[in-house]
């Protein structure tokens, strides 16, 4: 009861205080997959980890990264493309570099939870790649529609 | 002379087939099939969730990607649409597979069996294979946006499946408790 008690106050601190601060889901799934260790999986967090405990700040990033993930999945293709740019417009990266990166290498496969089940992820997959493709034609066709000019800045 | 021939060789093969069918191994008890793990296992089913069939098949989507991209990304989509339609349909029809295979496994030594419930899991599974066959059929000729009624259709029968399935098992788990010899103390 106390160990749950303790992920639902992680969570609620995470939800409340750093999460509203990125722009858009793109950027949660980018950074919560970003706390995950590439070797073990394991979910790191220091500040949250120092203020609850280890334990119940990964689970709490966990839960966290599945939730972001799962709206993305039921995201319409609109709605991501929306969020891709905004994430964009964020000035992570050159509309170009971004939409070349992404396509050669392909992050959006690492940022997936563990836990989804593959149908779900084969549909993340393929709607990302889908909105790219989208996202790359409004790059090189600026007059087709007004988002691109997000694109071009 | 070549009927006498072919009487003699039908009745060598009928006398080899209940040789056969007289010297197979008897089917291992229903103990080392249908141990609690595997009980749990088989009714906890990994069945792909169905709102996402609605999602990956929205016709929304479909319009969206017409309005705004050319004809190569359009192309792109939907064959992406259809490879995701059919692994979904695949997955789903392995989970369905396995658990007709433990059922069957479960119910093989069972003398309280219901006939009404068995024959209306048959049934269920056979119009369950059949549709899975014609949607892969159908999604190459019409493409994947046109099977979205049928896929609905598959959903609504692995739920029945599912839940005849779970009645008989649980028939079958109250049965063998009832049977066991009591514990000794």
């Amino acid at each position: 009861m106390a160990k749950q008690m303790g992920i639902q106050a992680a969570i609620a601190d995470l939800k409340k205080r750093t999460l509203p601060g990125l722009p858009g889901d793109i950027a949660r799934l980018v950074y919560l997959a970003a706390t995950r260790d590439y070797n073990s999986g394991r979910y790191y967090h220091e500040g949250l980890a120092h203020i609850y405990t280890q334990e119940f700040a990964a689970r709490a990033l966990q839960e966290c990264h599945n939730d972001v993930f799962q709206d993305l999945v039921r995201s319409s293709i609109e709605d991501l493309l929306g969020q891709f740019e905004l994430y964009v417009s964020s000035g992570c990266a050159q509309a170009d570099e971004f939409i070349d990166f992404w396509e050669k290498i392909e992050p959006y496969r690492v940022a997936i939870p563990l836990t989804s089940d593959p149908i779900s992820a084969q549909l993340f997959n393929s709607n990302v790649k889908i909105a790219l493709a989208i996202l790359r034609h409004r790059a090189n066709n600026p007059r087709n529609s007004s988002p691109a000019a997000l694109l071009q800045r | 002379m070549i009927p006498a021939l072919f009487s003699i060789v039908a009745g060598v093969l009928l006398l080899g087939i209940l040789t056969y069918w007289a010297f197979r191994r008897p089917w291992p008890a229903p103990e080392s099939r249908s141990s609690p793990a595997d009980t749990s296992k088989a009714l906890r089913l990994e069945l792909p969730p169905a709102d996402l069939i609605e999602r990956m098949l929205d016709p929304r989507d479909l319009a969206f990607v017409r309005e705004e991209s050319p004809a190569e990304t359009v192309r792109l989509f939907e064959q992406e649409r259809r490879a995701l339609a059919i692994s979904w349909l695949r997955h789903t029809r392995r989970q369905v597979g396995c658990l007709m295979s433990y059922h069957v496994g479960a119910v093989r030594q069972n003398i309280n069996l219901q006939p009404a419930l068995e024959i209306q899991l048959g049934l269920h599974y056979v119009r369950f294979l059949v549709v899975c066959q014609l949607i892969l059929g159908l999604s190459y000729v019409r493409g994947p946006f046109e099977i979205r009624p049928i896929m609905g259709y598959v959903v609504c029968v692995t739920t029945r499946l599912r839940g005849v399935s779970d009645k008989l098992l649980g028939a079958v788990q109250f049965s063998t408790q009832a049977s066991a010899p009591p514990p000794r103390r």
